[in-house]
């Protein structure tokens, strides 16, 4: 099986989780330079580890299986953290709320206060998210830029831009909460089929 | 028209997609039929509300997600509500069973027995009503 190093983990783990992506949105989740990912993609694409699909990549089998590897081996001792895992339980406490808020928002449609009461509510709850996440960034340093879009996500809702609070096409609140909750899921080893949302 | 299934639907909508139902069990299963150029003839039939691998589907353009699990207020489903793929969740059989998905407790044979009813069938989903969506067999 194919062994993968840092850089090429932090962008095929950014496909990993996105599912399907163009060159620029891997920059974007994966803090890396477009050099660094047309590198790793086209690498990648040689050994069999990444799909093209028009202008979007996949991962295939085996590229998510070298993935999964990386995380099983760079975070042998975390899986085992007792702090790290009460950690976790906390966070599907708080995603299940977020995920009901988030539907509440989609389906509030023309009602303009209704929606404004259920965005604060959705703000705050990944507020609190962003707050968790800096609580163990010592710990998992690459949990910091999951943070920092965050707060990026939420100033341009503030702005105006509504479209980055679940649209799947830019980089959104629900898009960067869904893609940790895979992180999560795989840094702990625990099969997604396993949990609910 | 005959129904097949019933389940949650995901949101409400007065489109009703027709295609052959296809079963997808696993990520290669997804992006071959992407590959296949065939994506917007099938209803796209998955185990799982968590089934997160088929958000390449939804962006490539599925026309209609059935799950045999899951809830509205899911990843998937916040992205169909998105995509406006029309989706129902969680469907058991109408006719020839009383199984029923219960979280945690449910045998394979369960979702075993939807896919052998469902799969290669040609249907149109009813995604109308507010909480109940259908999958009716298309005449």
């Amino acid at each position: 099986m194919e062994q993968i190093e840092e850089r090429s983990f932090l962008i095929l783990n950014a496909l990993y989780l996105r599912k399907i992506a163009d060159r620029d949105v891997l920059a974007e989740c994966s803090g890396c330079a477009a050099d660094d990912v047309d590198n790793i993609l086209d690498a990648s694409a040689g050994t069999g580890l990444v799909l093209g699909l028009g202008s979007q990549y996949v991962l295939t089998d085996e590229g998510r299986q070298a993935v999964l590897d990386y995380y099983a081996a760079a975070y042998e001792d975390v899986r085992t953290d007792p702090q790290i895992q009460d950690w976790y339980v906390r966070f599907e406490t708080v995603n299940d709320r977020f995920l009901q808020l988030v539907s509440a928002w989609q389906t509030s449609g023309d009602r303009h206060d209704g929606q404004d009461r259920v965005y604060d509510r959705l703000a705050r709850t990944v507020e609190r998210q962003v707050a968790a996440l800096e609580q163990v960034a010592d710990r998992l340093p690459r949990y910091r830029h999951y943070a920092d879009r965050f707060r990026k996500s939420l100033d341009r809702v503030d702005s105006g831009r509504v479209e980055y609070v679940t649209s799947p096409t830019v980089d959104s609140l629900h898009n960067i909460w869904f893609e940790f909750h895979e992180d999560i899921l795989a840094l702990l080893g625990r099969p997604r089929e396993t949990v609910g949302g | 028209m005959t129904v097949l299934a019933e389940g949650y639907n995901v949101f409400d909508t007065g489109k009703q997609p027709s295609g052959t139902m296809k079963y997808l069990g696993a990520p290669k299963d997804v992006i071959a039929l992407i590959q296949s150029g065939k994506l917007k003839e099938h209803i796209l039939l998955v185990r799982g509300g968590t089934t997160t691998f088929l958000a390449p589907a939804l962006s490539m353009g599925a026309i209609g997600v059935v799950t045999m699990s899951g809830a509205p207020e899911s990843h998937l489903g916040i992205l169909s509500r998105e995509f406006q793929t029309p989706c129902v969740m969680t469907v058991h059989l109408v006719e020839g069973s009383d199984s029923r998905y219960v979280p945690g407790e449910t045998p394979d044979s369960h979702f075993d027995e939807i896919v052998a009813a469902l799969d290669g069938k040609k249907v149109k989903l009813d995604c109308s009503d507010h909480d109940k969506g259908r999958v009716l067999l298309a005449e």
